[in-house]
């Protein structure tokens, strides 16, 4: 069959194939680049929870060493004056 | 509270203000004052009531206390106190021929403490002793501004270094903090023919059994000091240990005037670089 004046040429079917195939290669890399910076914003930015939130309270074990450490010590050394300079008695 | 008050370093003006604040806490705090807080609160005891701000810090220090010491330093041993037959000064005799009354053991962990409003069990009587001298001292020592140091009773704090004589023979050198004397030698008295003595043990409502006459313990205030040394008197042969796991040096003395150390005290001691 001829074709008519009125069909595009067929190199002309292909280029516009090619161009529709190219848009849409476009607009998949733009929306895989969009939706992958989203989530390595998400991922790495101090404004984003990566995990569900959990309470500020500090570790068993770092609550227990603090409270038994309360009572604190004080420093003595062997005497340097004779006699002493204070004494005391007991309560 | 029953015991000299020495104090060097001092200004003239600085000694009178040190002076009316033992005199606030004794007629705060004492059992044998009947105007006392102290004897309010108890007389008021079963119901809630309103505190002073000093009173509620002081319990609260107190509460601090029975907390650190695993309920050992108890301030609900006024009526193991009562019981025992400590129920009025000492310079009016305390020796009786009848037997205690029934013991009373301690329940701090029952007491109802909401900043100043307070609810004491029905039948119980607080002592803040444990606390209230140590503390009054520290107080007073944040009164000089230069070196020196206070003494009351068994408990002393400084500014800067002091040589201090023992109870019992030896000296050590204070170099911060406080350093606190507890024992059974001083407050003492017969009932029924028992020594009975001012260390109760919360647990029995009794004095204590303990074989120690007297335990020294070296802390970062005077409270801190004389706190571990109650406790360490009341465990017995617990307590060097339970000094050393908090790092605290204490010495002990048995009845006949031996005395022993716990580690940190001998490393305190030795590791000290020697006088010259």
């Amino acid at each position: 069959m001829e074709p008519t004046p009125n069909d595009p040429p067929r190199r002309m079917v292909a280029a516009r194939r090619r161009a529709a195939i190219g848009k849409g290669a476009l607009a998949a890399a733009a929306v895989a680049v969009f939706a992958g910076g989203m989530l390595a914003t998400r991922s790495t930015a101090s404004g984003h929870s990566r995990h569900s939130a959990t309470p500020l309270t500090a570790p068993r074990r770092f609550a227990n060493t603090v409270r038994q450490s309360s009572l604190q010590s004080g420093s003595i050394a062997p005497p340097q004056s004779a006699p002493p300079q204070a004494s005391t008695s007991q309560s | 509270m029953g015991c000299d008050v020495r104090v060097a370093g001092a200004t003239t003006e600085q000694a009178r203000r040190i002076r009316a604040l033992f005199d606030r806490h004794e007629c705060r705090f004492s059992r044998f004052i009947d105007g006392s807080e102290l004897n309010a609160v108890n007389a008021g005891a079963g119901r809630a009531m309103r505190v002073s701000r000093p009173f509620a810090d002081m319990l609260e220090l107190s509460l601090w206390a029975a907390r650190e010491t695993g309920g050992l330093v108890d301030p609900t041993i006024g009526s193991a106190l009562r019981a025992a037959g400590y129920e009025r000064d000492f310079g009016e005799g305390l020796d009786r021929p009848e037997p205690p009354a029934p013991a009373v053991a301690g329940c701090w962990h029952r007491i109802e403490a909401h900043g100043q409003l307070l609810r004491v069990p029905a039948g119980v009587e607080l002592d803040l002793n444990g606390v209230v001298k140590s503390r009054a001292v520290d107080e007073a020592l944040a009164c000089l501004d230069g070196k020196g140091w206070i003494s009351a009773g068994g408990d002393v704090a400084a500014v800067g270094a002091v040589d201090v004589e023992l109870p019992g023979g030896g000296a050590v050198r204070l170099e911060s903090g406080g350093l606190a004397t507890t024992g059974r030698g001083r407050r003492a008295w017969r009932r029924g023919g028992r020594q009975q003595h001012h260390l109760i043990d919360p647990l029995t409502g009794r004095p204590s059994r303990t074989h120690w006459q007297q335990v020294t313990v070296s802390g970062a205030t005077c409270l801190d000091a004389d706190v571990a040394a109650k406790a360490a008197f009341l465990l017995g042969d617990e307590g060097p240990d339970w000094l050393d796991e908090r790092g605290m040096p204490g010495r002990f003395l048995w009845a006949d005037d031996r005395a022993i150390t716990n580690r940190s005290w001998r490393r305190s001691l030795e590791g000290a670089p020697s006088c010259t």
